[in-house]
This record gives C-alpha cells, structure tokens and sequence, in this order.
C-alpha cells in the first residue's frame, strides 16, 4: 500500500486525536473516599464510594426513605472528555449538627448540609459552603463540631469555622501555610490541627489566631485528641506525642530513649485512643502500641498482623480495629480488651477496610474498599452485610 | 508471592526507597529528585544505551546498501534476506541489536515511571500506599515523606497550567527523533518516516498537558540526556543538516522500487 504524504498527515491527526482522548480520560487519579458511620437519633447514616448518602433505621436495619445523590458534574478541561458527572468523594464520617448530616466533599472543596426529616434524608440541601463555587482547594480531613460551630481544614492549609445551622462564616480562615489533610479536635476554646508541615497549631475559637505551635519529628495526618489537658498525637516519622493543650509544651515523646520499648516501623495514620492510663496508638505496621498516658512509657503491644488505616473505636473497654493487606482486598476486624491487651478476631473480609470503625451499642459498622457495609456483633462476631435500597 | 509482589520487592520499592532519600541532599525538592534520579538511571544504563544508539546508527549508514539489494532482488525474496544477513555479517552488527538494548531498559523505565508516580502521591489512597513501599529500617524515610511536589512553576502532582513542560517534552523528543531520522528520496518511505517523526512527540506532548508534571519532568530530562548521548555517538545527523544550506540530492537514501 503506498502511504502518501496527505495519509501520513491524517494517520498522524488521527493518532493524536486517540492519544488525547485516552490521555484526557484516564490521567485522571480516582479518589475513591473512606467514609465512615454517623448515627442520628435512631438512624444510621451511610455514606457511600458511588456517591449516595442512605439513612437508615438502626433496630430494623430498613432503609429509610431514598438516598441523596452525591454527584459533581465538571464541564471538562483541556483533552478531557467533555462533560461528565462524577461521585462525591468523602474521607471522613459526616457529623451531626441538629437535624443536620454535614459532610466535606474532597473532590469539589466544598462542604453540604442535609437536613434529616423523621429518619429521612432531604435531598433538598440545606446549605453548602461556599455557596456556589469551590475553595479551590481539596478537602481530605473531616469536620469537628464544636458548640454548634463546625471547625475544617483544606489540604491548601487554610482553616475555616463555619456556623453549623447557617454554613455562614464564623471568622475570615486562616491561612497555616502547610499542607492540611487531618480533622481538627476542638477543646475548651482552642482547635488543634496537624500539618504535613511537621507542626501541630493551637488556633483560638473565637478568631483564629494562633496561641502555640508545636514542632515534630515528621509529618501528619492523623487528627489529635485531647484529654484532660494533654494533646496526644502520631507522626509519620513513627512517634506519638504528648503536648500541654495550654502550652504547647512537651510532655514525653515515644518512642523515647529508653531502651526497653519497641519502634514503630510505619506511619501512625489515625488518631490514638485513650483508655483509663493508656494510649493506644495503632500504626501502619500492624500493631496497636500501648504506652503510659502520664510517662510514655512502652507497656505492650498488640499484634494484628495488617496495616492499620481505619480509625479504630472504643466501646465499654474493647478496642475495635480493622487492618488492610497490601493490595486492599482483605481485612480483618479485631476486639482487643484494654485493661489486659487480650484480642480476638471479630470477622474477616476479601475486601479491605480503611474508613472509620463506628460503634453503636453491641453492633460494630465497617464500610469496605468494594463500598459494602456489615454490621458486626461485638461478642459474638456475627457479621451481617447491610443492603442499601432505595424504598 | 506473585509476580507483582516480586516485582515491588526488587525493582520498585528500592527505587521509591531511593528516590526518597536523595530528596533529603537536594534541598527537600522532589524536582530536583527526579532529575538526580534520572540522570544517574540513564548513567547506569549508558553502556546498553550506546550499544543500541551504535547499532541503530550503523543500520541506518547500511540503508543505501539494503535499498541496493531490494532493488536487485526484488522478485527473490529468499536471496534477499541471505544477502542482507551477509550484509549485517560483513558489518558486524545483529539486526536485534537495536531492539535487544530497549528490551532490557524497558522494566528499569517503567519502574523509574512507577516510582515517580507513587512519590508524587497526589491523592489519600496513593499516600496510604506509599507508607508501604517505605523500608523501616531506613529510619530517615519516614521523616521526609510526604515530599514538597513544589519545583520552579509546577506542581509536580499536577499538570503543567501553562503547557511549557508539554512543549519542551514534545520538542525535545523531536530533536532526538530527527537526529537519527534519515532522509529517503522515495516519497513513500519519507511519509512513513515523517509519520513516525512527529507521531511520538506529539504523542508524548499530549500525555504531559494531562498527567503529572513529575512525569513530564522526568520525560524532559530524559530527552535531553538522550540527545546529548546521541549527539556524541552520531552527531546532530539530519538536524545538522536541516540548518545547512539545502543539501545536493545525493545526500539522499535511494528509492527503493
């Protein structure tokens, strides 16, 4: 066949149009969400990868009403598809303001309320935030409510308080400068939140302004928690740490210099947990680190063999956790007893589990990598995959 | 332990490893990262490269001669492939010489790409699956983790907003192209050859408007070392000759018939 010089041309422009429209479809990365339980009431709120959020009734399991649709339509950039919908990404529980289920979207940097109508989500949405555009910015860390306030944070590093009943601006945000993927914790007056920036701020309710900054060893994304005036945090640089919430000063770090402690060999990718004298701090090479809330001093540790990535709960002395493999398809779900360290494994799955444990009562909620929900009993084990329909 | 595993394990957690660190000497910046990190790859790889360079070039200084020979046994097609393997013999180069080199380098540039693209970690999932190819006993990893993906104008977790990354990707891919593209004075080889000149450059353009820059940068520097190598081993070829005053015909590859 004789290729001429006006074939090769079109050969050429066809190719480019092909590479194109593969290249514009599929650079995208796909940001899947890990959304965890929310309980209202006597409704579980599920809020799903497909971009659906159900309410549920939480005695009988029925789903309650139809689901609100998550979607996002982009009109399409340069070598995209044109124009195409979208689910919502979520990377965090929503949280529960009144008869409100408020939630960030991480791929529209934006953040929705729903109002809940007997156990009923509205899909006529109450407000959002910003109204009408975007923060330019993706939302991956939750929201933390504070006396009908709502405290967030964009990965740009600005710092927003919103009014919970209105979503109207509380106080202009306040810009850290750090890359920000964690929820704030808020106690007292004070919001304290983690960077990539290697720094843990305390912010002011009341304005925003910084009261202290505290500088560690590696980067973060686990959100702090504070109890009794201590703010407890995990690094990627494999340490937790205890910092006076009035001061910022430290308290202990672990691991410390002590030479009868284990290291941690992986990031600690979720807040710790405190129960009676013990921090519980889970990591990212499969084992929960149990130290001195007072001291830091190593106590124990527990092996469950997997990643930890979902945050674990705490229900009536049990620690709950689930692990991942490493090619996020399979999990298992543990109990370990906080006062002798004991655990026993709950359920497995052929799915992997990194979205939020919640407990309510005896039953344990899990959401998947495949975008399921189970509920497991406590005691027993006994797992139950929830069918989410639309009535 | 499946053939991803095996392939995690040697190839691409110590080049995500490596990558890593040597973003601590330079300046905490994942740009200069990449660069570093390719030039020293394409220096490891320098004597595979000029192997298949050196034989690309002597197969194009032997296309007269093989046009010749497809001229005089263009009907006798078991005699033609006798006399070019005569030819190749006589010149001391295998015809695979050119494709076995690429063959070798190509699992060392996927995992360079892999790696790039698992540092660059642009969303949750892509990090959380970083903190797994880290080594816990390379205890300054995880302190460096996640890298500042900020170099000069870009986001190297992004695409290039003013398209000059794509531009330069697809000049210089161009450049290195035409340097060993030879001229032919039948039309219809010229067109196949033209095709092939523009058709990657322009492929690989397109690619860095919409992948990550980190990406695009680790294409660009790998360009440039390559016309730079090839630029010792054969000169500028036709490009030199592009910006001459136009050349007699017999400069020219005879047609073939």
């Amino acid at each position: 066949m004789k290729i001429t010089a006006r074939k090769a041309i079109i050969g050429i422009i066809a190719l480019v149009v092909i590479a194109a429209l593969l290249a514009g479809c599929t650079s995208k990365s796909t940001a899947r969400g890990w959304a965890g339980v929310t309980k209202i009431d006597n409704t579980l709120v599920f809020t799903t990868i497909a971009g659906k959020i159900y309410s549920v009734d939480s005695a009988t399991g029925a789903t309650l009403g139809s689901p609100v649709q998550l979607t996002v339509t982009s009109s399409g950039g340069f070598l995209s598809c044109g124009s195409s919908t979208s689910p919502i990404s979520v990377y965090s529980s929503p949280i529960v303001s009144q008869d409100l289920v408020i939630f960030p979207g991480y791929n529209t940097g934006r953040i929705y309320a729903y109002p809940l109508v007997d156990g009923k989500l509205s899909s006529a949405r109450r407000w959002a935030f910003p109204q009408d555009t975007s923060l330019n910015s993706n939302i991956v860390g939750g929201l933390a409510l504070d006396t009908g306030k709502i405290y967030f944070s964009t990965a740009n590093g600005m710092v927003y308080a919103l009014d919970a009943a209105t979503g109207a601006e509380v106080w202009s945000p306040r810009n850290l400068n750090e890359q920000i993927w964690s929820a704030p914790a808020v106690s007292g007056n004070t919001i304290y939140i983690t960077t990539f920036g290697k720094k843990l701020h305390a912010l002011s309710t009341t304005d925003g302004s910084e009261k202290w900054s505290f500088e560690t060893k590696g980067a973060m994304s686990a959100s702090p928690i504070v109890d009794n005036g201590i703010v407890y945090v995990g690094d990627y640089d494999r340490h937790i740490y205890a910092v006076d919430a009035n001061t910022g000063k430290e308290l202990w770090i672990f691991p410390g210099s002590n030479s009868d402690t284990e290291i941690p060999k992986n990031w600690f990718w979720t807040a710790p947990i405190i129960s009676g004298s013990d921090v519980f701090a889970s990591c990212l090479d499969g084992k929960v680190y149990i130290v001195d809330k007072t001291t830091g001093k190593f106590i124990n540790s527990v092996d469950v063999q997997n990643a930890i990535a979902a945050a674990p709960a705490l229900v009536n002395g049990t620690l709950v956790v689930a692990t991942i493999d490493l090619q996020n398809t399979k999990s298992k779900v543990f109990a370990i007893d906080t006062t002798n360290f004991a655990s026993r494994q709950l359920t497995s799955f052929n799915e992997g589990i990194d979205a939020r444990v919640f407990v309510d009562g005896n039953s344990i909620y899990i959401h998947t990598t495949s975008d399921n929900f189970y509920s497991i009993n406590i005691q027993s084990g006994a797992t139950q995959k929830i069918s989410l329909t639309s009535s | 332990m499946n053939i991803g595993s095996i392939w995690d394990l040697i190839i691409l957690s110590p080049m995500i490893n490596i990558l890593v660190v040597v973003s601590k000497f330079l300046f905490h910046n994942l740009g200069l990262s990449i660069i570093a990190f390719t030039i020293v790859i394409r220096a490891a790889l320098y004597p595979i490269s000029r192997k298949q360079m050196v034989s690309t070039k002597k197969m194009q200084d032997m296309q007269p001669k093989l046009a010749e020979l497809q001229k005089k046994y263009a009907r006798d097609r078991q005699k033609l492939a006798q006399e070019q393997m005569a030819l190749y013999k006589t010149a001391g180069i295998s015809p695979l010489g050119c494709v076995v080199p690429m063959i070798i380098q190509l699992p060392i540039w996927m995992a360079l790409y892999q790696a790039i693209m698992r540092v660059l970690a642009t969303g949750p999932e892509q990090l959380l699956s970083l903190s797994r190819h880290l080594y816990s006993s390379w205890n300054q990893v995880f302190a460096l983790v996640p890298l500042n993906s900020h170099f000069l104008w870009i986001n190297l977790g992004q695409a290039d907003p003013y398209f000059i990354l794509p531009i330069l990707v697809g000049a210089t891919m161009w450049v290195q192209q035409k340097m060993t593209t030879p001229t032919y004075a039948d039309p219809q080889q010229q067109s196949q050859t033209q095709m092939m000149l523009w058709m990657m450059p322009l492929l690989f353009m397109i690619m860095s408007v919409t992948f990550a820059s980190g990406l695009a940068l680790y294409w660009l520097i790998s360009n440039v070392i390559s016309v730079v190598m090839q630029y010792f081993i054969s000169g500028w070829g036709p490009l030199g000759t592009m910006f001459q005053k136009k050349q007699p015909a017999n400069n020219k590859v005879p047609a073939k018939k």
